[in-house]
């Protein structure tokens, strides 16, 4: 599958499901259900028995030869049926034990039979029982899972099996297909007979992602499909046939792509079309904010406390912002209970309250900052969005609860300015990178609309990596490394250390570093500067010891970039089907000094190279000296994120190169013999 | 509700299951748990704890503010209090009391103040309760309706009956404390109750007490701990109280051993009947175990039947191969555990009709077939924890089972390597049929240096588990390349493995589609080149455990040689290493290396035309005694040859030898990261 376009990050149209339907009404006519019909097993052809390597799928550890899902809301159940062709020995693993989810107490799963098929056609069937699993119980909730393992099943065996799903007469559960599974599927056949609603009588009732009663009237349903594949509805339901199904690949770097398989959704709504739903959601969405944000004589006050008369639009913004930044973020602490905050006399009903308490989820303080902006003055609005890093809003799919983050805009001076005030010690006017490029829907002036969010460039992202060493005439190494970071990076160790300590956080530090500097040099973080200060760049201070290069008889060997001596490049695999998401854009600056001892003299600096990647990427490194001094600088931008697959040997070709640069040596001469360096120490004597 | 499918387990970890865990559920190992608990905690809105609750005498106790031992500041977590009552009824069956107070102190503390309670059909949870103190001092009491009931999911495991009680508890920050109290009946089987007194995070007290009815025997004893008398605080109620334990935080230790073969413990076994000591005690338990399965090894004809065909006529070796190779490939790995089913295989004759099963499943299913042979094996009970099976501490505690092969008197052949001596005099071969990979004769590296408790009726006893040669266990990559002056280099590489040490990439291959296994290789070479690119690659011999594990390969890599001026540098190391990343810490746990070994490194490398070599790295040649490494590269006719052996002969080190070992390694290092220098002429 491929991305039509590559931005934004949005799938077309847009619009919340009621997954769940309670039934009630006296008018209820209670459909009688027929006993389960024992259908017969397919023949496997002789093609089928014989096969060892699916041309269709030549990497296959299994096949679906068949698969079929029917679903029935009158009936209340959900039947699968699943013939698997097992080509190696993973697909054996992957393919022999079946387990089955479903909610107990509501819902259970029967009628389990199964058969395994071996190459020379012996029928081995299923004669155990299935296991009932309990996964979770929480209160009246119980999360099941049938669970049963196929007999004898190997390489080369077809397995069989079928199940229903039967849940409760005052429940209807219309099906979200997943037309795309973890191996090629030869063809599938999906079945849904909906409820009738005009025939039954019946009231589906349910809540919206705002908690407002629903009341349900038609079916709707939202198709990813392949190109060319139509649902076709008729008398008895509706119908999907499906060939040649590829599955879904797991790659780094890959965007959401459970937002873009194949798939069908079907659910009950009141909705009369998309832009009627998204309209009357974002209108309750809308109304809640504004509830929420209202700038309260609370909310004023600490504002005014906050504001000098004389402030510029851009000071008060700030200083509104530096305020709601010290308000403890519990996405990266912990979600108190109802309990807890009862105790604590708390409650959570306005921006005012997360303004007292000091206290709020990323969502609330997010709002909370449009309050205090709107009791500033100026014209503030929410906009609820996705996580790239997740998934992306998919507008045919009437399902507000898609929308998981608020972001804020503030319109200053006629321009609109996007804040992320959710992500704790995100840059003032700026937005954490999963929120960037994304379909989104904000809070206007007449209502709601759709929107694009800004997308980050290279200069939100820059990085400058220093080092001023010394070489002594063993190979020792001393010296220190200054990191300075702006944008996503300052921002993920700012985010790590919320979430954990400054302790840790220098940990981990160390670990990242250490795994790309050279060979026996060992850093040491000594201290963060700016940890808490969003408004300047992240500075990392580390110690560096331990030793440098090799030898030989007559020279010394140092690596020519210090930062990115052990570094290997982004992409190993040579071919790509996923596009490339790289997450937000960069520029990267190296400046390292080596100071050389009395007796190591320069024989061989590496030529200055240059990799381009015009327009989106860069990569530069110069070498220089100076008496008795190394300068290495390096440079490597990036200006774009999301990379289609067919540009993937493009990007692969420009960090290869970019990492093979890294590895260029710097040459020294030696003009004292009886020094020992590094290659030395583990010696016997 | 989803309606869809597809999720499934994956069997990759097939080891991973338990023949009998520890009864003290550890933290850690509840994460994947208690996040299910705490989103569900979180889902449910949870409003119930009581505020300012009245907190049990013991958990305000535990509360009150003690001075710490200096060396704790940076604790995650402090566990203040475990108290362990277990009382005996006179009809033997037993409950277990347990309480915890751990303190939070630093933000990742939050993991060890994750209450639970395991429990299962036959171990019964009696009660379950919650407290916790917030930073500010409020206090809470949880409700039964806050609490979430989790459902073991282990690897492999297709179905287990254990389930764990947790909770999310209020107040649960830094500076906040959590306390909670299980009780819990043991299974009507047991008779040992265990005492985890060191845990991940230090521990400022705790308890452990026996109740036992008039008449009655306990007998402790100790793993990594002095012995410890009890105090008689009753008539036969025992308690034992350690204070102020280190925790062991292994995560970011180098080559560490596995926690569980380094935290102390105890365990105290009791009876009506006085408790043997020593290897009387390992007799004991090795006797019921036998008695336990040995009925379950009890095959059908079609076993028979079967066995017959697969072994054929050959001699002792030749229908011992045969019938492993058929447990190996055939059997699937499936865990069904259901109350004493954590301990008692199936019945041989379900295994063989269904054609899966779990570690003792695979084991009694190959003992009834080499018995339908003529071959006579029984069982042995280890732990994958190297060191966890201890001689010295008598137990029924480990998480999987093997088998020994008896050898008859006087047979002889190179393939029995895993060979013990028991004390009957018998010889055995051990095996074990879960693994795939390790063909018969030999013993997967996990177990290799571990005990194992061997389960021969009255002739049970705890054996020692062998180290295989150092040459056993080898890899030998050989390699011609050809260098351009432009610093491409072209060639073709033949990487064999042999031995137990291959079973995990021959695992890894196994299951790889053709395209995975040259995504594998490609996820190698990436350690060694910049830019490469992959030609031809070819894997064999991935189910044949006779035959070395082969990858050959091609690979052209642009710019491997730097120019630098009128140079050309080569590192003649081209692709492997052997080096293990060592920390400069003070070491305090003993060094685990994953298996001994030999590792050949043989590389041709021609130089272009027109170039010369001008300078070789040093040769370099160590011996520390548990391993040795011997480099040397050489400028013969055009071409640069490296040479490299490196052998290592201990699976362990003292703690005291890490600088020695760092040494050793900084010189590998060295050895491998070296250039050799091409002069134009």
């Amino acid at each position: 599958m491929e991305f039509s376009q590559i931005v934004p990050m949005v799938r077309p149209a847009v619009f919340c499901s009621l997954r769940r339907f309670f039934f009630f009404t006296s008018l209820a006519l209670i459909a009688a259900i027929p006993a389960f019909a024992a259908p017969t097993w397919t023949q496997p052809t002789p093609q089928e028995l014989a096969m060892t390597v699916d041309p269709a799928a030549p990497d296959a550890p299994a096949v679906y030869l068949f698969r079929e899902e029917i679903v029935d809301d009158n009936l209340h159940f959900h039947r699968v049926y699943a013939r698997i062709k097992i080509l190696t020995e993973k697909g054996k693993e992957q393919f022999s034990d079946i387990e089955i989810p479903y909610e107990g107490g509501m819902s259970d799963i029967r009628a389990v039979e199964g058969r395994t098929i071996h190459a020379d056609g012996t029928i081995v069937p299923f004669t155990g029982k299935p296991y009932s699993k309990e996964l979770v119980k929480s209160g009246d909730v119980r999360w099941m899972a049938k669970v049963f393992s196929m007999p004898d099943v190997q390489v080369g065996s077809i397995v069989e099996y079928r199940y229903e799903l039967q849940y409760d007469d005052n429940w209807y559960m219309p099906p979200h297909f997943y037309i795309q599974q973890s191996v090629f599927v030869h063809n599938a056949h999906y079945h849904f007979v909906p409820l009738d609603l005009a025939r039954t009588m019946k009231i589906l009732t349910g809540k919206d992602a705002f908690g407002r009663d629903t009341v349900a009237n038609r079916l709707l349903y939202y198709p990813e499909l392949p190109p060319g594949v139509k649902v076709r509805a008729g008398m008895d339901g509706y119908d999907l046939l499906v060939d040649d199904i590829p599955p879904i690949a797991s790659e780094e770097f890959s965007p959401p792509l459970d937002s873009y398989a194949y798939q069908l959704i079907f659910y009950y709504s009141e909705a009369i079309s998309g832009q009627d739903y998204w309209k009357e959601e974002g209108k309750a969405w809308s109304k809640e904010v504004d509830r929420f944000a209202n700038p309260s004589d609370k909310i004023r006050q600490a504002v005014a406390g906050i504001l000098a008369p004389v402030d510029t639009d851009d000071q008060k913004l700030r200083k509104i912002y530096a305020a709601v930044m010290t308000v403890e973020n519990t996405r990266f602490t912990r979600e108190r209970s109802a309990s807890e905050n009862t105790a604590e006399e708390l409650r959570v009903k306005t921006a005012a309250d997360i303004w007292e308490q000091k206290r709020g989820s990323d969502d609330e303080i997010a709002w909370l900052f449009i309050s205090m902006a709107r009791a500033a003055g100026f014209r503030a609005y929410a906009a609820a969005t996705t996580e790239r890093n997740k998934s992306l809003l998919n507008g045919g799919w009437l399902d507000w609860s898609q929308l998981e983050d608020e972001i804020a805009i503030v319109n200053v001076g006629g321009k609109d300015m996007y804040f992320d005030p959710g992500q704790r010690y995100c840059e003032f006017g700026k937005l954490h990178w999963m929120h960037t490029q994304l379909a989104a829907i904000r809070q206007t002036d007449n209502g709601t609309a759709e929107i694009i969010t800004p997308a980050a460039v290279y200069q939100d992202n820059q990085t400058l990596r220093t080092a001023d060493l010394a070489l002594s005439a063993d190979g020792a190494l001393k010296g220190t490394v200054r990191i300075s970071m702006g944008g996503a990076e300052a921002l993920r160790w700012r985010q790590q250390v919320l979430s954990s300590d400054e302790q840790q956080a220098k940990k981990d530090f160390d670990a990242m570093l250490q795994a790309r500097v050279p060979d026996g040099v060992v850093v040491k973080t000594t201290h963060f500067v700016g940890l808490t200060d969003y408004s300047s760049a992240l500075m990392v201070v580390a110690d560096v010891s331990g030793s440098l290069g090799t030898q030989t008889g007559k020279r010394v060997f140092l690596p020519a970039t210090f930062f990115e001596a052990r570094a290997q490049p982004l992409f190993a695999a040579g071919k790509r089907e996923n596009p490339v998401d790289l997450h937000y854009p960069y520029v990267a600056q190296d400046k390292v000094d080596l100071t050389l001892a009395p007796g190591l003299t320069i024989e061989s600096l590496p030529a200055a190279a240059s990799v381009p990647m015009p327009p989106l990427a860069l990569y530069k490194a110069a070498y220089s000296n100076a008496s008795s001094t190394c300068h290495e600088e390096r440079l490597i931008a990036l200006g774009a994120t999301l990379f289609k697959s067919s540009d993937y040997p493009q990007l692969r070709d420009f960090f290869q190169k970019a990492g093979t640069q890294d590895q260029q040596q710097l040459v020294l001469q030696r003009s004292a013999p009886e020094t020992s360096t590094p290659a030395a120490q583990g010696k016997s004597e | 509700m989803r309606t869809n499918h597809r999720g499934r387990r994956i069997l990759s970890l097939w080891f991973s299951a338990p023949f009998r865990s520890m009864s003290g559920v550890r933290a850690g190992q509840l994460q994947a748990a208690a996040l299910i608990a705490a989103l569900l905690a979180g889902c449910t809105g949870s409003a119930h704890a009581s505020k300012d609750a009245q907190l049990p005498d013991w958990v305000m106790q535990a509360s009150t503010n003690t001075p710490l031992k200096a060396e704790w500041h940076d604790a995650r977590a402090i566990y203040l209090l475990e108290d362990t009552l277990l009382t005996v009824a006179p009809d033997g069956k037993a409950v277990e009391r347990y309480r915890a107070v751990v303190k939070i102190l630093r933000p990742q503390g939050r993991n060890f103040a994750m209450p639970f309670a395991a429990f299962s059909k036959d171990e019964k949870l009696e009660s379950f309760h919650v407290w916790s103190i917030g930073q500010d001092g409020h206090h809470y009491a949880m409700k039964d309706s806050e609490y979430v009931e989790v459902g073991a999911d282990e690897s492999g495991i297709l179905y287990n009956d254990e389930r764990v009680k947790t909770a999310s508890p209020p107040g649960a920050d830094p500076g906040g404390i959590v306390a909670w109290e299980s009780t819990t009946q043991l299974p009507s089987w047991d008779s040992e109750g265990e005492w985890s007194f060191q845990n991940e995070v230090p521990t400022l007290h705790s308890a452990f007490e026996i109740d036992l009815p008039a008449g009655w025997h306990q007998y402790a004893v100790w793993f990594r701990h002095d012995r410890v008398q009890p105090a008689e605080v009753a008539p036969n109620h025992f308690r034992w109280e350690q204070n102020n334990i280190d925790g062991i935080d292994l995560s970011d230790v180098p080559l560490a051993p596995k926690w569980r073969a380094l935290a102390a413990r105890m365990s105290v076994h009791f009876a009506a009947d006085p408790v043997p000591e020593g290897d009387a005690l390992w007799a004991k338990i090795g006797d019921w175990y036998y008695q336990l399965a040995a009925p379950r090894s009890e095959g059908g004809s079609d076993i028979a039947t079967e066995a017959r065909t697969v072994a054929g006529d050959g001699d002792f070796m030749a229908r011992l191969a045969k019938v492993a190779d058929f447990m190996q490939q055939q059997i699937r790995y499936v865990g069904i555990e259901i109350g004493i089913g954590n301990l008692q295989p199936h019945a041989a004759e379900d295994v063989f009709q269904k054609r899966y099963g779990d570690c003792k499943d695979k084991a009694t299913l190959m003992i009834a077939m080499l018995d339908a042979v003529g071959i006579r094996a029984t069982w042995v009970a280890v732990d994958t924890a190297r060191g966890f099976v201890d001689p010295g501490t008598p137990s029924i505690a480990g998480n999987h089972m093997i088998m020994a092969i008896e050898i008859p008197k006087g047979y002889e052949n190179p393939r029995l390597e895993a060979v013990v001596t028991a004390k009957t005099g018998r010889r055995y071969l051990i095996f074990d049929p879960t693994n795939p990979y390790v063909p018969v004769g030999q013993l997967p590296v996990y177990l290799q240096g571990g005990y194992g408790l061997l389960a021969a009726g009255a002739d049970s006893q705890v054996i020692p588990l062998p180290v295989l040669k150092p040459d056993t266990d080898t890899i030998d990559r050989k390699a011609n390349f050809e260098l351009a002056p432009d610093g491409t280099l072209k060639g073709d590489i033949t990487v064999l493995r042999y031995g137990a040490l291959s079973d995990r990439m021959r695992g890894s291959l196994a299951m790889d589609s053709d395209k995975e296994q040259r995504e594998l290789v490609e996820r190698l070479l990436q350690h060694d080149f910049s830019t490469f690119t992959l030609g031809t690659e070819k894997v064999a011999h991935v189910r044949e455990l006779d035959q070395p594990l082969e990858m050959d390969y091609s690979i052209t890599a642009p710019l491997y040689a730097k120019g630098a001026g009128n140079l050309l540098l080569v590192r003649p190391r081209v692709v492997g290493s052997d080096a293990d990343g060592l920390d400069d810490k003070p070491r305090k746990v003993p060094i685990s290396f994953e298996g001994v070994g030999t590792w050949r490194d043989d590389f041709d490398v021609k130089i272009p035309a027109g170039y010369a070599v001008d300078d070789v790295p040093d040769p370099v040649s160590v011996d520390v005694g548990f391993a040795t490494y011997h480099s040397q590269v050489k400028a013969e006719a055009g071409t640069l040859h490296y040479k490299r052996e490196y052998v290592l002969k201990k699976l362990e080190l003292e703690p005291g030898e890490y600088g020695t070992l760092r040494k050793l390694e900084s010189a590998i290092t060295t050895d491998e990261n070296s250039d050799a220098v091409l002069k134009k002429q």
